[in-house]
């Protein structure tokens, strides 16, 4: 580590037991658990950094030397702490993290290996429950690394065994000093070429200590393959020392103190930065990139309507519903100086959005960054108070990017940042409500999205009616697509490939012709989008923990969509005043806050108990314990359809004097496992409809008007598209005289695209 | 004793003292260089003036489109008829992408016909390409009086197995092409630019940028170049009445790297009148609503007509310019 001027955070540091005393004390105040906005109580942080870190002069290495305090808020006592060194997942292929890659066929490693190693543990004082210290000197302590089944030279877990136990209401404060080696970008952390430098994960930070009753343990597992992370709120200070081309390229989780870096003696600059209530701490610099920022107000960006609904589910003022200002900070590349209005845009409709319905984002900075094109691996990822996104030159306003991911990620800052879920085993609960509602908020905000295509990088609005053929490497078929000859190893020669035609952007445009038979416009709900990431068989449960999940797929479905569409659905039951209601309570109750799976449930039912579906045959409640069970803990799909529409004209005339000139009967069936009451609507000659509600719990359902005076045309179940785990909905309409001609539209569309593929094919050769 | 021919005039060089006859050699006639654009014009109507070859082109091209998009519509009469949407849904202007990726969920059978079904499609019409070819370039060299579609076929069955040679040698330039311009080479030259070659590594996304579309610009001449040697080729096979492929794409090389720009002109301007012609249609279509079915009956027939035209213009412009000329007649 460089010699640098000793600034007086640094000499706070040094003299190590004075650290932090005025926090031990400190004291924030958390929403309380009763009402929609319940008031406020308080609870203790119980945990505070003060970390002192310099980037060595490669660019790539941290070296640092922080002092962590940790109170034991749990009414039983410990005699070790428990670490979490992610960053030692990319030290090589014996990591937990790498090893499940490899049993996943994930076949990417890190360009160049990074480790962090812990130099000293010291610890520096532990106290009784009335805050006398126990010992009477600065004690060193072993770093431990704890080997993990399947991977037995794992370093991502580590333990520090304690002199002497910390009591429930006591605390410990332990001195670390580490070195911290990045790799070169790779999933989420590390540094490209051209200075870039991206510290997530880069200090050992403590596991949480946590449980019920006698269950009270170290929640620290290893950093494995389909899992992020969890932490415990904490306040932090950061005193990041820098090479000076980094002045005024620096964005970090923490406020920066002062209006600008301190000069050192050996030219190095540091900056001196602050954060409460955070669970982890990032930060990022570029000497090439840009710095901007811009305040958020919600007044430049009101959507009326949502606000009018958001006060009357809370009882409250428009005013009084609006998000409070924040600064937003981008550290932007150069190159993508023109998306900068979209990213500022983005980043003020998600706090707007996010705030309006969940409480306004609490903190002074939210940071976002657009990683280096040669460190895109750190992009689309978030940490408290800073995200990070990515784009790419060209991109079409169409396609929201880079908006889609910076409203997600901004996301987070609700949705894991402030109710901070363990994303080691309920990864749906962060993942699941952030995704419903950057859906929404996209859907609020950017209406316009449809499909594009590109040529020579740029992005046009369109879509292929139907696509030319792909096939994997090594499939024989490619071969009479001329596409490509391979050749497989049959142990006399080895194998290889052989590439007729390279299918590229411009390549395809010049035989599809996009603008002839592409369909000009394919237009996004991305709410209903979503619907396209379910199968027809769920696969696993969402119940089951996201880190024993099978694979990458079923962690994909099972922490992102398929929560979403069972919130989604949820809402779309219960109406918005209500699912307002129940979000806003949720998520004012566990803000800084560690929920569990039930602790939602447990919401819904306090709020939503008394909804039902009325219609003529009746008025049928909703049961959400058991729509929870199927939904969460079950794994049957939705699917509800309707199988024929039929009017019988009364034979006689007499017949139809006395019940009327006709009966109408409809059938509908339930053909996947998940029952609960739906909707159905029945359309009539003079366009009139009537309204029934199926229970559901049936496998069909037979209804008949003996005495109808006109004829049925139409029966749709579900016919407001509330119900979106339903796996069909082509099925939920029946109508016995068609109105569409979409599908001969649709013919002639993939006719003219063939036309087309086939004369240009027919060109070639 | 036979009578020679009186010797041509001469200049006589004596002791360094040219003697030149009073009379003036005669000289040829001057040519005038017709342009490409005469060439095309006059492949138009030599295309045009076969309307039953048109129509089987047409119906041939037809029939293998509709093998792809039938399923597509049967799938679509199945399972769209019902949906009933407030939004605008009629895949002429507009679709809503979730109904479009319901469709393919609930029945995605149709849709994976779709590949198999083109990959095979793909390599008959290339393969059918080469009768077509011949066929028009035989009509182009023959100048017997009517419409029947025998001379088409005859040229076609006459010269397909040295085109198909021609086909082949064209595989391996592409696959050649294809492994300079994205293989090791393609690599190899991005190294000078990019940390191990590999674009993704590129500090700046301005670099890969332009790399990529530079990759892209010259992979697409490259083929174009060989699309136009290999039908040059061709036109020599048939001008000269010759069999040998070999021989055909050593002359077309030469013929290639002698008038380089005659032939990028003339090519250039053929496909410009194609996307001429497609543009004015779509237009049209838009303008006064029509329905897609108008695109699907009028983009081919005016696609196969500058197509056939480019063939039947190419080998009149080589005859022109070769000796081979007295095989090909103008009319």
């Amino acid at each position: 580590m460089r010699q640098c001027a000793v600034q007086p955070v640094h000499l706070f540091f040094r003299c190590g037991l004075g650290l932090c005393l005025g926090w031990s004390l400190w004291l924030a105040p958390v929403a309380a658990q009763e009402g929609v906005e319940p008031a406020a109580t308080e609870t203790t942080v119980g945990l505070h950094y003060d970390i002192q870190v310099q980037l060595e002069a490669d660019g790539h290495a941290l070296r640092g030397q922080m002092v962590v305090e940790w109170h034991n808020n749990q009414p039983q006592a410990t005699q070790e702490l428990r670490w979490h060194v992610y960053n030692n997942a990319w030290e090589g292929m014996q990591s937990l993290w790498m090893r499940e890659a490899q049993l996943q066929q994930y076949e990417r490693s890190p360009k160049t290996w990074g480790h962090t190693e812990v130099d000293s543990v010291r610890v520096l004082q532990i106290t009784d429950g009335q805050h006398q210290n126990l010992l009477t000197a600065p004690t060193a302590v072993e770093f431990q690394y704890l080997p993990q089944v399947g991977a037995p030279l794992d370093r991502t877990v580590a333990k520090t065994s304690l002199p002497v136990a910390v009591v429930p209401g006591g605390f410990v404060q332990v001195q670390l000093q580490f070195r911290a080696t990045l790799p070169q970008a790779f999933r989420r952390n590390g540094w490209g070429s051209g200075g870039y430098f991206h510290a997530a994960q880069w200090f050992p930070k403590l596991g949480v200590w946590e449980g019920q009753g006698e269950q009270v343990h170290w929640n620290c597992p290893p950093y494995r393959f389909l899992s992020e992370f969890y932490a415990d709120f904490a306040n932090y200070k950061v005193a990041v020392t820098l090479p000076a081309s980094y002045a005024g390229h620096f964005v970090a989780s923490g406020t920066v103190l002062g209006s600008a870096p301190a000069q050192n003696e050996d030219g190095t600059i540091t900056y001196f930065t602050e954060a409460e209530r955070i669970h982890d701490y990032a930060w990022t610099v570029d000497p090439k990139a840009i710095v901007y920022e811009r305040e958020f107000r919600a007044e430049n960006y009101r959507d009326e309507a949502e606000e009018q609904l958001v006060a009357e589910a809370l009882g409250k003022t428009v005013e009084a519903v609006r998000p409070q200002p924040t600064r937003m900070i981008l550290l932007l590349q150069p190159e993508h100086e023109a998306l900068q209005d979209r990213y500022f845009e983005a980043l003020g409709k998600a706090l707007y959005y996010f705030g309006l319905w969940y409480g306004s984002y609490p903190y002074p900075t939210i940071s976002c960054v657009d990683p280096a094109n040669d460190a895109r691996w750190t992009g689309g990822m978030e940490y408290p108070r800073l995200i990070t996104a990515g784009a790419h030159l060209g991109v079409s306003a169409k396609t929201l990017s880079p908006e889609g991911v910076t409203v997600h990620e901004l996301g987070h800052q609700f949705w894991y940042g402030l109710v901070a879920n363990d994303e080691f085993q309920y990864a749906w609960m962060d993942e699941g409500f952030n995704t419903f509602s950057t859906l929404r908020v996209l859907q609020h905000a950017y209406p316009d999205e449809s499909d594009t295509y590109t040529v020579f990088g740029a992005e046009y609005e369109g879509h292929a009616p139907l696509s030319q053929p792909q096939y994997q490497s090594g499939d024989p078929r490619s071969f009479v697509h001329l596409e490509r000859w391979q050749k497989p190893d049959m142990g006399m020669a080895t194998a290889f490939g052989l590439h007729f035609v390279h299918q590229e952007d411009f390549g395809r445009f010049l035989a599809e012709l996009p603008p002839l038979s592409y369909v000009p416009r394919v237009s996004h709900d991305v709410v209903l989008d979503a619907r396209q990431q379910m199968v027809s068989a769920w696969g696993q449960p969402l119940s089951v923990p996201t880190m024993d999940l099978l694979d990458y797929e079923t962690m994909r479905r099972n922490a992102y969509y398929r929560p979403a569409l069972t919130l989604e659905t949820m809402a779309r039951i219960m109406g918005e005043v209500r699912w307002l209601q129940v979000l806003r309570a949720y998520h004012q109750r566990f803000r800084f806050r560690h929920p569990q799976p039930g602790d939602f449930l447990q919401v819904v039912q306090e709020f939503a108990s008394d909804v039902r579906l009325e219609g003529e045959n009746g008025s049928f409640a909703v049961d959400w314990g058991e729509f929870w069970r199927q939904a969460y803990d079950g794994n049957d799909t939705m699917d509800f359809a309707v199988v024929y529409l039929r009017n019988l004209e009364q034979t006689s005339s007499a017949e139809a004097e006395s019940t009327g000139p006709y009966q109408v009967e409809l059938a509908l069936s339930r053909r996947g496992g998940f029952h609960l009451p739906v909707e159905v609507r029945i359309t009539w000659e003079d366009g009139s409809q009537s309204q029934l509600v199926w229970p559901g719990k049936q496998w069909s359902w037979r209804y008949r008007w003996q005495d109808a005076p006109q004829r049925a045309l139409r029966v749709e179940v579900d016919p407001d598209h509330h119900l979106l785990l339903d796996q069909n909905w082509l099925n939920n309409r029946l109508q016995l005289q068609p109105e569409a001609d979409a599908h001969w539209d649709a013919g002639l569309r993939a006719l003219l695209w063939a036309q087309q593929v086939l004369h240009y094919f027919g060109g070639v050769g | 004793m036979t009578d020679y021919p009186a010797p041509a005039p001469t200049t006589l060089v004596v002791d360094a003292m040219p003697l030149v006859e009073t009379e003036e050699a005669p000289q040829p006639p001057p040519v005038q260089e017709k342009s490409v654009a005469h060439y095309l014009l006059l492949g138009i109507a030599k295309a045009l003036a076969k309307p039953r070859v048109l129509l089987f082109l047409w119906l041939w091209g037809f029939l293998l489109a509709l093998l792809v998009a039938a399923p597509v519509f049967s799938s679509a009469a199945s399972h769209l008829q019902s949906v009933g949407t407030s939004s605008h849904f009629d895949f002429v202007d507009e679709v809503p992408a979730w109904i479009v990726d319901e469709w393919r969920r609930v029945d995605p059978r149709a849709w994976a016909s779709v590949g198999p079904n083109l990959a095979l499609l793909l390599l008959l019409v290339s393969l059918a390409n080469l009768l077509w070819t011949a066929g028009w370039m035989r009509i182009a060299t023959d100048s017997a009086p009517g419409h029947s579609l025998r001379n088409f076929f005859a040229g076609g069955g006459r010269y397909f197995y040295p085109f198909l040679r021609t086909w082949l040698f064209g595989c391996a330039c592409y696959a050649g092409l294809s492994y300079v311009f994205w293989g090791p080479p393609a690599i190899w030259f991005f190294h000078w630019f990019v940390p191990g070659g590999d674009l993704n590594l590129a500090a700046s996304e301005s670099t890969t940028f332009w790399l990529k579309v530079v990759q892209q610009l010259f992979y697409f001449l490259a083929l174009w170049v060989v699309e136009i040697w290999l039908d040059v080729a061709r036109a020599s096979l048939i001008c000269g009445q010759r069999r040998s492929a070999t021989l055909a794409l050593i002359r077309g090389l030469g013929f290639v790297l002698r008038r380089p720009s005659p032939l990028f002109g003339f090519m250039a301007l053929g496909f410009g009148l194609e996307l001429l012609w497609i543009a004015t249609m779509d237009a049209l279509r838009t303008t006064f609503d029509w329905s897609l079915l108008f695109l699907v009956l009028v983009v081919p027939f005016g696609r196969l007509v500058l197509r056939g035209a480019r063939y039947i213009g190419l080998i009149q412009y080589y005859a022109a310019q070769t000796a081979d000329g007295s095989q090909v007649e103008e009319s």
